[in-house]
């Protein structure tokens, strides 16, 4: 791990009294800045935290879904699926493939349908919209 | 009907999530009278003011209160984020737009418990709730108001889908490095929990969010909007097939469920007949048809939580509107799937059922079931409730798809008859307009 995800581990594992209390926030960390959680960035968490290297794993591995920046989270919660969520999925899928995963809701219910990549949450959706997402370099 | 703006009053003023200018209008007074009463003093004026939880269980904060400093207070607050609920996004609004009252509630809150720390348990991806609650949070060190000699308020990002109604224990769990998943009674009964082995206080980001008001106008001042039994507010989240979702806050009684959704939310899209409404997301019993949906916005007029006299749950005001072209077996698949797949997994009637249930309301969808299958999914449904799950999680789920197949018994059984007969409409839509946009 590089100097600067050891200083921002650091400022994270003083905020608890005891080290485990930082493995979300870790994970979270891994998550955004390696895409996912390798078995080294594991046992970098388990050194950190004094968890087990198998429980940052286990742990981890229901926590990444899609957090890769290459993939792309499709809501598939009802309220998106009611505007249409369905078929922003089948379309990404489209140009995307496997990159495309449902996910049970992004939390902007009242603005779908809507996907989320790298970080970034693409709302309020339309036929056009979404054709420029896909040809251009947003997705 | 019409809207009553206190949680989210000022929203719409440029840079009110800056400090400068939330102090502009009043903020800050709050804390400064709490600092002024002490922490008993906060207590009684919180017990007065009748304030009630708003992540769904409607428990009056102030009471909460005085038994946990009956038990010698607590060390640590926890302000609940999370909202895991598909259709909620109510703690992520007020976290983005008035970052600075959920902040006050905070240290309002700590002062009254004795916490001398504080963690935000928030989503990962709710990136821009997350850099505003920084932003505010370095605005607040900066003025001398935490860290150092002021209280630590932390932000705890967790990533990835996370069980429903799981109570206060999965935040918890989730900030002392444990399974995300909620555990087990922890030997302390009531409102008190533990985080890191002593005693915490945990609370929905709304309900904190109201503290600075009851203590900044007083608690006659709270009491006067609202009802007798349930004061002040809901911010309800409406979103589905009508023409202007959004979040919509009013007094509590001032209204019922139809005002909501075909006043302000302006009816359904393209004035298509309504079919039903989940008046509480994906955990909503009974479901409301049509004809049912003049139903008061009162929680106290409910079986749960107030006693009341209408049967079902008030909730959490998650409000998803569906129209004729929605299926009722549809809805019970995807809500039932949904929420397997958010299933910590620990019990086995949620790891095992929700599944099960998913997987036949495909094949009964798809016209592929029969009779007796469609029996044992409104048998192993209703079994769900069972007292032998740790949370709500999978209780939850049961209790939605007997609410959908007991409000559409006839649907359900003509999905025996060679599939779905309903006229899906599955294509893009756009509201006209959404109202607090994120």
């Amino acid at each position: 791990m590089n100097e600067a995800l050891e200083q921002r581990a650091r400022l994270l594992l003083s905020r608890y009294p005891r080290p485990s209390g930082a493995l979300m926030p870790l994970i979270d960390l891994v998550l955004t800045e390696r895409g996912a959680c390798e078995p080294e960035a594991a046992r970098w968490i388990a050194g950190l935290t004094g968890l087990s290297a198998a429980a940052v794993a286990g742990i981890a591995s229901s926590r990444g879904e899609g957090s890769s920046r290459d993939r792309v989270r499709v809501c598939a919660g009802l309220s998106c699926r009611l505007m249409g969520g369905d078929e922003v999925a089948r379309r990404l899928r489209e140009r995307l493939g496997d990159l495309v995963i449902p996910v049970p809701c992004l939390g902007v219910c009242s603005a779908g349908p809507a996907f989320e990549r790298g970080g970034r949450l693409f709302e309020g959706l339309t036929p056009g919209r979404l054709d420029d997402l896909v040809s251009g370099e947003a997705a | 009907m019409k809207e009553h703006r206190l949680l989210f009053e000022g929203i719409d003023v440029p840079d009110v999530d800056r400090l400068r200018v939330y102090r502009r209008r009043g903020g800050g007074g709050g804390i400064a009278r709490a600092l002024d009463l002490g922490a008993e003093g906060v207590v009684d004026e919180v017990t007065a003011s009748g304030l009630q939880g708003r992540g769904g269980l409607w428990r009056p904060v102030g009471e909460r209160w005085q038994t946990l400093r009956e038990r010698g207070g607590a060390r640590y607050l926890v302000a609940d984020l999370l909202e895991p609920e598909p259709g909620r996004f109510r703690d992520r609004k007020l976290a983005e737009r008035q970052p600075h009252r959920l902040l006050e509630g905070v240290r309002i809150a700590a002062l009254a418990t004795g916490a001398s720390a504080a963690f935000l348990c928030i989503r990962a991806d709710a990136g821009r709730a997350r850099k505003v609650l920084a932003a505010a949070l370095a605005e607040l060190r900066e003025a001398g108001e935490t860290g150092g000699h002021g209280l630590p308020i932390h932000l705890h990002p967790v990533p990835g889908s996370l069980p429903v109604a799981a109570g206060d224990s999965l935040p918890l769990n989730l900030i002392e490095g444990g399974r995300p998943e909620p555990r087990a009674a922890d030997g302390t009964p009531g409102p008190a929990t533990t985080l890191f082995g002593e005693p915490a206080a945990v609370h929905t980001a709304t309900t904190l969010g109201y503290l600075p008001l009851v203590m900044a106008g007083g608690s006659a001042a709270f009491r006067a909007v609202g009802s007798a039994a349930a004061p002040g507010t809901q911010a309800f989240c409406v979103s589905g097939l009508v023409r202007r979702p959004g979040l919509y806050e009013v007094a509590l009684g001032a209204g019922t469920f139809r005002g909501l959704v075909e006043g302000l939310a302006g009816g359904t899209l393209e004035d298509r007949p309504l079919k039903f409404v989940l008046h509480s997301g994906y955990g909503s019993t009974p479901v409301l048809r049509e004809a049912e949906l003049d139903r008061p916005l009162d929680p106290a007029d409910w079986a749960s939580p107030g006693g009341g006299g209408l049967d079902g749950d008030f909730g959490s005001g998650t409000v998803i509107v569906a129209d004729e072209t929605v299926c009722a077996v549809d809805t019970a698949r995807l809500v039932a799937g949904s929420l397997a797949r958010m299933s910590c997994a620990q019990c086995p009637p949620c790891r095992e059922g929700l599944a099960w249930a998913a997987g036949a309301l495909e094949r009964l969808e798809a016209g592929a079931s029969n009779a007796g299958e469609l029996e044992q999914l409104r048998t192993r449904a209703s079994s769900l409730t069972s007292p032998l799950a740790l949370c709500g999680h999978g209780p939850l789920a049961g209790s939605s798809v007997s609410a959908l197949t007991a409000a559409f018994a006839e649907e359900f059984e003509a999905h025996l008859e060679g599939g779905c007969p309903v006229a899906k409409d599955l294509s893009m839509k756009s509201p006209e307009s959404i109202h607090v946009r994120f």
